[in-house]
């Protein structure tokens, strides 16, 4: 099923818009909320569920839809999707089209996080990116590369973990003082016991099989104070995918991730000695609850030199993500530059000491 | 066709930036540190002007007056000037005086002159006989008597008036020391003694003081690596360069000290204080540094205070030695460019740190402070150890480290190296 959100009052197609937060309307310019809208078909959340997995694979049947042919209701043209999109585009009258179908029973996402940084926004901090890069290439930015530029929201897997951290260490407090003809050293031992029971809320991690982990992880943080539950309108004009892992598949990465952190935090807990000894470290992560989130994220593909670069940002704090094209010659300038500057500055300062000290003028 | 070009263009900048580089390290370098080569003796040639301080026809013009002179006082005036830099100018003119002499292009009788213009110095010396005629105070005077007009610029009226001076100096004693020297009675030269560092023969300091000194020349010779001598002498001195060198040489051969060492003199006939350095202290103090702590020690020796004085020498020479800034890394061209690569380096690690951007979450992000903290904790004290280290000593009773014995060393050749630097007070 394909759902297209129509203005009320001129039938022309709505989008979200970014800075208001509400569909809006080229044509008339009419602003809708977007809890007015009917939709909200993404009842199924999984946050009831606690630490039950089995309950992901009820739904494997959607997959079966993948090969559906879908119509923009518009112009009656095919919706080109590939497997994954829940939104997107019609490519002949430009329509926004949600893929309602996609976005139910277990694909249906718990929460949502809208864009708040609009696609002019985006393009602009690009550009300010470039100019701003000291080891791009001169010439990178003085054209104009943007390939393309899109909105998108990535699947992620929120999770809520509880953390027991048990740490055992021998600790040593050292102490030197003078003693008539002998330095005496004290060293005073410790027993040191810890226990720590850590909650940790909404850890994220990137479910989409296109996205480079690393690439995801660096977006965050992403402020949760306008974590919204799901509703299909906040899709409207952007590109949507859903999951290729689900939260039992991802769980083995992001518990690794919240073990550094119980560790982290134990280690910390044990502090005002010289020399600390652990002696024995066990932590355990379980998990809570988790969500089925999407997050807003731009990505701008522009081509240099033959090669394709990404270029990320993420959608609600602005924060950049990108691999730039690396110049080894601006690399060679910067470095002979400092190195020669360096040099004469030392040999300047070098200079004017020996002569000062051996100085013999006559 | 791109890529070609790119490559091309980058391969022109990155020669360029090479170029720019060492071309400017070479500069510093130069300007700074490269040492001055040998001059290049020729037959009939008396002025070496490398410096370019005299226009041709004064050259000629002194050349005519070093030739008529040198037929009248059998003696060769040579004149050296340079704009590199000298390590040691004695060693530089001794050095070319042999070459000279080994080559027969000059007879034993010289006299030299050095104009360093890199490190504005003025070197007069001479040799064979003429080195019996004017001694080091004459030497010093005919310097003197040319300073001014060399500050000034007036480089043909300074050599001119060395010419005339030297003259008038080889002239003068010839008669006066024939006769004087039978009724005056030199020093004896000094024989070095095992352990012995002070020769105190005018008896200037007192018993207790030498006990004092004593400890301090040891302390400063261990810490330095340097033997440190104080001689005094009441009888007149027919050389004090030829007298302390002597007393080196001698010392040296029989092991009694090392050959880095520092010899002060004081000459209470002539009221002279010279200070000479030799082997790795003479690298390390230049001339002027060795002026500095004569000067510190004249001061001392003026107002009459001996053992004043001999400390002010041990103090400034550890203070200078110390630094030793010939030795010092940080005057070593070679080190200064591996700083500045490194810092150079070390920004375009940071530089490309900065390029990707970082992960900024930490282990506290996403954690619900409010519902986490520690449930358990004890730090119980289970035992202390105590370890007794027996303080460092300070007075350990062993100068014997400090005498190296220096197997192949000759000291005969005379072309150890060594500066000096005397004056009256």
């Amino acid at each position: 099923m394909v759902v297209q959100y129509k203005c009320p009052q001129c039938g022309a197609d709505m989008a979200f818009d970014s800075t208001t937060g509400l569909l809006h309307c080229d044509s008339c310019g009419y602003d809708e909320p977007i809890d007015n809208r009917e939709g909200q078909q993404h009842s199924e959340t999984q946050n009831e569920s606690e630490t039950n997995w089995d309950h992901v694979h009820e739904h494997t049947n959607f997959n079966t839809d993948d090969t559906k042919e879908y119509f923009c209701m518009n112009c009656g043209a095919v919706v080109f999707t590939d497997a994954d999109t829940t939104a997107t585009t019609c490519s002949f009258c430009g329509a926004p089209v949600v893929i309602a179908d996609r976005l139910q029973g277990s694909y249906a996402p718990a929460k949502v996080i809208p864009f708040q940084i609009s696609k002019e926004q985006a393009q602009a901090a690009f550009k300010k990116w470039c100019k701003n890069g000291r080891l791009t290439p001169k010439n990178f930015c003085t054209a104009d590369r943007i390939k393309s530029i899109t909105g998108m929201y990535v699947p992620f897997f929120l999770y809520d973990l509880n953390g027991k951290g048990e740490a055992n260490a021998t600790c040593t407090r050292v102490h030197t003082y003078p003693q008539g003809d002998y330095i005496c050293t004290e060293t005073k031992y410790y027993n040191v016991y810890r226990n720590v029971n850590l909650n940790y809320v909404k850890i994220p991690c990137d479910a989409s099989e296109k996205m480079e982990d690393s690439m995801m992880d660096r977006l965050e943080p992403f402020d949760y104070s306008n974590l919204k539950d799901f509703n299909m309108p906040y899709l409207a004009g952007y590109i949507a995918e859903k999951y290729n892992y689900d939260e039992k598949q991802l769980f083995p990465r992001v518990r690794k991730r919240a073990e550094q952190y119980v560790s982290e935090y134990l280690r910390s807990t044990i502090q005002g000695y010289h020399s600390t000894r652990m002696n024995y470290e066990h932590v355990d992560v379980q998990p809570k609850d988790t969500y089925y989130t999407l997050l807003p994220v731009w990505m701008v593909c522009y081509d240099y030199k033959q090669a394709e670069h990404t270029f990320l940002m993420n959608g609600q704090t602005g924060k950049i993500v990108g691999k730039p094209p690396f110049s080894i010659k601006r690399a060679l300038q910067w470095f002979a530059s400092v190195s020669v500057g360096t040099y004469a500055v030392l040999q300047l300062i070098s200079s004017i000491t020996s002569k000062l000290l051996g100085g013999g003028w006559f | 066709m791109n890529t070609s070009t790119d490559l091309k263009k980058l391969r022109s900048h990155l020669s360029l930036f090479l170029a720019v580089f060492f071309s400017v390290f070479l500069l510093c370098t130069i300007s700074n540190q490269v040492k001055a080569d040998t001059m290049v003796p020729k037959e009939d040639q008396y002025i070496y002007d490398d410096a370019d301080l005299f226009t041709s026809s004064e050259e000629e013009k002194l050349t005519k007056q070093i030739i008529q002179t040198g037929q009248e006082q059998d003696c060769t005036f040579l004149i050296l000037t340079t704009n590199d830099s000298i390590d040691d100018s004695t060693t530089y003119i001794e050095d070319f005086y042999d070459t000279l002499y080994n080559d027969d292009i000059l007879n034993k009788n010289a006299v030299f002159l050095l104009i360093d213009m890199d490190d504005r110095l003025v070197e007069v010396r001479a040799f064979g006989d003429c080195e019996d005629h004017l001694s080091d105070s004459d030497c010093e005077d005919i310097r003197l008597s040319i300073t001014d007009n060399l500050s000034d610029g007036n480089y043909y009226d300074a050599v001119q008036s060395f010419i005339t001076n030297s003259q008038e100096a080889l002239l003068a004693p010839l008669d006066d020391s024939s006769k004087d020297s039978n009724d005056i009675t030199y020093a004896e030269p000094i024989v070095p003694q095992k352990n012995q560092f002070i020769y105190d023969i005018s008896g200037l300091i007192t018993k207790n003081q030498t006990t004092k000194l004593i400890e301090q020349i040891k302390e400063v010779s261990k810490k330095q690596n340097c033997n440190f001598v104080i001689l005094t002498t009441d009888d007149p001195l027919r050389d004090t360069t030829r007298y302390i060198h002597d007393f080196y040489n001698a010392a040296v051969t029989q092991k009694v000290i090392s050959k880095d060492a520092m010899i002060l003199l004081i000459d209470m006939n002539e009221r002279i204080i010279s200070i000479k350095s030799f082997g790795t202290c003479s690298q390390k103090l230049s001339f002027s540094l060795l002026e500095k702590i004569r000067n510190s020690v004249r001061e001392e020796l003026s107002n009459g205070d001996y053992y004043k004085g001999t400390v002010e020498f041990l103090n400034q020479s550890d203070r200078y030695l110390t630094f030793a800034y010939a030795d010092n890394l940080f005057f070593k061209p070679w080190f200064l460019m591996l700083i500045a690569l490194g810092v150079g380096g070390v920004t375009i690690l940071v530089m490309g740190y900065q390029h990707s951007a970082r992960i900024t979450t930490n282990d506290h992000t996403y954690l619900d402070e409010s519902r986490s903290g520690i449930v358990a904790r004890h730090d119980n004290y289970v035992r202390t150890t105590v370890t007794r280290v027996r303080k460092p000593q300070e007075n350990h009773n062993s100068s014997s480290g400090s005498f190296g014995s220096s197997g192949g060393h000759s000291v005969s050749s005379g072309g150890h190296s060594s500066s000096g630097s005397s004056g009256h007070f």
